[in-house]
């Protein structure tokens, strides 16, 4: 089973700037607008032939329309106008898995599950919100490195976020014409957003997808959501407008009776009219949002061949990404992956014991190093020192070792999702459940059944 | 140039005489009845619904399964592979000896250089593995006898389809003291693996020239803290000479996803390759002694065994596969280990 892609960046300048949330007031009041004008002729030609009674049918039908196109207009907006592309091919980051402290709900009308990444091979520490990893060696407001590391930066300047001329750098800097046209997130909000320290990375949801779907029994829902707060509204506004002039004719006759019943009937209707709304919110409108949005469609046993139970990616994880690397819009404007296309884990033992050869796959710069240095994975030949912990990316080997490191985990993963790789895959030779030995054939030249 | 409103105000109408917005909107509403519905009646039965509370934990992370990707290592596994039912042999596939450049056969010079050379596959097709770790040691001959480590590489393992699986790693080795038999064992370690119990292999193989008869020994060694029931069964599975993919049965149906087709994998061979179903030609004469004795804690004991072949005439090889189980209290009974008989006659 492939990841799941909903959306499609554009082009930044050509296709013009993306959908952006301080757009959405506007959006939908300018998209309204043009939903009450529809509403509005079609009730008007409604009304020509069919009297009243045309025009209320007429005019429904014309804000119907128009609700629906302003759905699946957002939905567009959402889906290919929101992230801006970086780059033709899909890539792949190292790091280690920092935190997130909750995912989307349905108040972000946004149904995509992410993780944020520390790239390798910058230090990690619990310091954001939730106790979530972030750089050790990150920004303060001011742009400048944090206190705890100010001076190892300094000594070691290779090691610095953004001019790493590594992974951080190549993912995380920004593109100079969109910073400068649409904004970068600031070094501000580092503690609970580290978006400009560590890699986001989203698999996509298809909430928007099914918006745009449904979005004609959801402008009818609106519709319907409306008639119940102004019936609601009418029926409280009389309710309270005889109440008022009850009360108020005791003490003052029928002046209070007028006075009572308008402002009863203020009170009333707009009582009534917000349990009315309420209630068509909570029985109809966010059921039905909630249905579309806690849809996921997937087979969780079609990724991983059926041997086990897939488990979570906890905080901690060392991972390998591969993604779409965008400019998100949306928001204040980060680099992100967008869709996540995979992610595996690494082997990582405890790190209070001795690295094993399964820690060769991992750097970590470590200015306080003490101890033995990760061993040599095969193939490599210069062996790294205390000396070359404690300078990271200052250290040419050291940066030699993560550049190599790099680029075998990547290889092997973009390996695994190449389309001769994938051809490959369907060969029955390469079908095996147990063991080629004992499953296995030997492979022919005919062609075999696709599976799905 | 048309004005964005006017453009919108025409896609609103051309909405209304498009039929998919009608289809789409006839669509919503039923779905929406059905739900209704199934809400109306479970609010009559009084039934609560089952849904998974959303991931707002602190600890992990829950990605969708298409996107997270867990690699399994894998070597021919005996333990695993009659754990599932099916037959094996301790003839490892996948972990090979070599003397210099050829294939080391009989018994073992003492303090001599060997090359031993593992294979490790992957089952994943989505998820690479770099950084497995391949430990290996040896026992000395038999089963369940004290293990020796020999070294721990680690290696860099493509998914299924790539070049880069099945994947290789070498150890060299030099023989203890005594030569002989030994039984080599391969542990995988990956921490994320998709299934971590196909990771521990082992090969231990003896051969012997059918005079009359041939006779092997062993060793069984009790390593629990209790006194245990031993028995030793033999059969002769061998494993299975590949066939040409295209022999495949062409009125099979072609599985529709590939967790079907694991299952019907596993059925198969469970049918051709269960263990219990290939037992031992009535053309041969088999004596195991003891076959089921009894071991206190941390004992060790020989069992002999003799084979010889009731037509004389036999040339050519022969294997027999001897398996040691462990009963516990309850009458369980556990793979304990094994070795495969090689007997030959020229």
């Amino acid at each position: 089973m492939a990841f799941k892609q909903f959306t499609n960046c554009f082009v930044y300048p050509g296709s013009g700037k993306p959908y952006n949330e301080k757009d959405r007031t506007a959006f939908i009041i300018g998209n309204l607008l043009v939903a009450l004008v529809i509403g509005g002729i079609l009730g008007g030609v409604g009304f020509i032939f069919g009297g009243p009674a045309g025009a209320i049918i007429a005019g429904s039908i014309g804000w119907l329309a128009g609700l629906t196109a302003l759905i699946e207009k957002a939905a567009d907006q959402w889906l290919n106008h929101r992230l801006v592309c970086l780059g033709s091919e899909p890539l792949c980051a190292v790091g280690v898995v920092s935190h997130t402290p909750k995912t989307s709900d349905l108040l972000d009308f946004d149904n995509d599950q992410y993780f944020d990444l520390v790239l390798m091979p910058h230090p990690t520490v619990a310091a954001g919100a939730d106790g979530a990893l972030l750089a050790a060696n990150r920004y303060q407001a001011d742009g400048s490195v944090v206190p705890a590391f100010a001076k190892q930066v300094s000594d070691h300047p290779a090691n610095d976020l953004l001019t790493d001329k590594f992974q951080a750098q190549t993912l995380l800097a920004p593109r100079a014409d969109l910073e400068k046209d649409l904004g970068y997130v600031g070094f501000t909000d580092n503690e609970s957003s580290p978006h400009r320290t560590g890699l986001h990375c989203e698999a996509e949801g298809d909430f928007w997808v099914r918006m745009k779907q449904f979005a004609p029994v959801l402008a009818a829902l609106v519709t319907a959501a409306i008639g119940v707060t102004a019936a609601a509204a009418a029926a409280g506004s009389t309710a309270g407008s005889a109440i008022g002039c009850v009360i108020l004719s005791w003490f003052f006759g029928p002046v209070g009776c007028a006075i009572g019943g308008f402002f009863g009937s203020l009170i009333g209707g707009a009582l009534g009219g917000a349990a009315g709304g309420a209630a068509a919110y909570y029985l109809g409108i966010k059921p039905a949002l909630q249905g579309l949005f806690d849809a996921a469609p997937g087979n969780v046993e079609d990724a991983n061949v059926g041997d086990r139970a897939l488990g979570p990616i906890s905080m901690g994880d060392r991972v390998a990404v591969l993604g779409t690397h965008v400019y998100d819009g949306y928001h204040e404007g980060w680099h992100e992956f967008h869709p996540l296309r995979a992610v595996v884990k690494m082997n990582h033992s405890d790190p209070a014991m001795p690295p094993t050869p399964q820690e060769a796959f991992y750097l970590q710069w470590a200015p306080d190093f003490a101890g033995v240095p990760p061993p040599m994975p095969p193939g490599e030949t210069v062996p790294l020192t205390v000396d070359d912990m404690k300078q990271g990316l200052s250290s040419a080997n050291f940066r030699l070792r993560c550049e190599a490191l790099r680029r075998t985990w990547c290889a092997m993963l973009s390996d695994a999702f190449s389309e001769p790789t994938r051809a490959t895959q369907q060969g029955l030779d390469q079908r095996w459940t147990i063991h080629p030995v004992v499953d296995g054939c030997l492979p022919g030249t005919a062609d075999a059944p696709p599976l799905h | 140039m048309t004005q964005p409103w006017l453009t919108d105000l025409l896609a609103a109408l051309g909405l209304l005489v498009r039929g998919d917005f009608w289809r789409r909107l006839a669509g919503g509403l039923n779905e929406l009845w059905r739900l209704l519905h199934a809400a109306l009646c479970r609010l009559v039965r009084r039934e609560k619904r089952h849904r998974p509370p959303p991931a707002r934990n602190d600890c992990c992370v829950d990605l969708p399964p298409d996107v997270y990707k867990r690699a399994d290592p894998m070597i021919y596994a005996q333990y695993y592979l009659m754990s599932m039912g099916l037959a094996v042999t301790w003839d490892n596939p996948d972990i090979e000896l070599f003397d210099g450049s050829a294939p080391a056969a009989g018994p073992l010079k003492p303090r001599h250089h060997y090359r031993v050379r593992v294979r490790v596959w992957n089952g994943s097709y989505d998820a690479p593995a770099v950084g497995v770790g391949v430990e290996l040691s040896y026992l000395s001959f038999g089963a369940q006898t004290v293990s020796h480590p020999l070294g721990l590489q680690s290696l860099a393992l493509g998914a299924k389809g790539t070049a880069d699986q099945p994947a290789f790693t070498e150890f060299d080795w030099e023989t203890p003291d005594i030569g002989g038999h030994y039984c080599l064992q391969v542990r995988l370690g990956w921490n994320d693996d998709a299934n971590p119990d196909n990771n521990l292999g082992q090969k231990n193989v003896m051969v012997a020239e059918a005079h009359s008869p041939a006779l092997f020994s062993f060793t069984v060694r009790n390593d629990a803290s209790v006194t245990r029931r031993f028995t030793v069964e033999v059969d002769d599975y061998a494993l299975p000479v590949p066939a040409p993919c295209e022999a495949a049965p062409p009125n099979r149906a072609a599985p529709r996803t590939r967790i079907e087709e694991s299952r019907l994998r596993w059925q198969e061979a469970k049918r051709t390759q269960a263990y219990g179903s290939h037992v031992v030609p009535t053309g041969w004469a088999i004596d195991i002694a003891p076959s089921e004795f009894e071991l206190p804690s941390h004992a060790e004991r020989v069992v002999q065994v003799s084979i010889e072949p009731k037509d004389a005439a036999f040339r050519g090889s022969k294997n027999f596969n001897l398996h040691a189980f462990a009963h516990d209290e309850r009458g369980q009974k556990f793979l304990a280990g094994g070795v495969t008989l090689q007997l030959r006659k020229s």
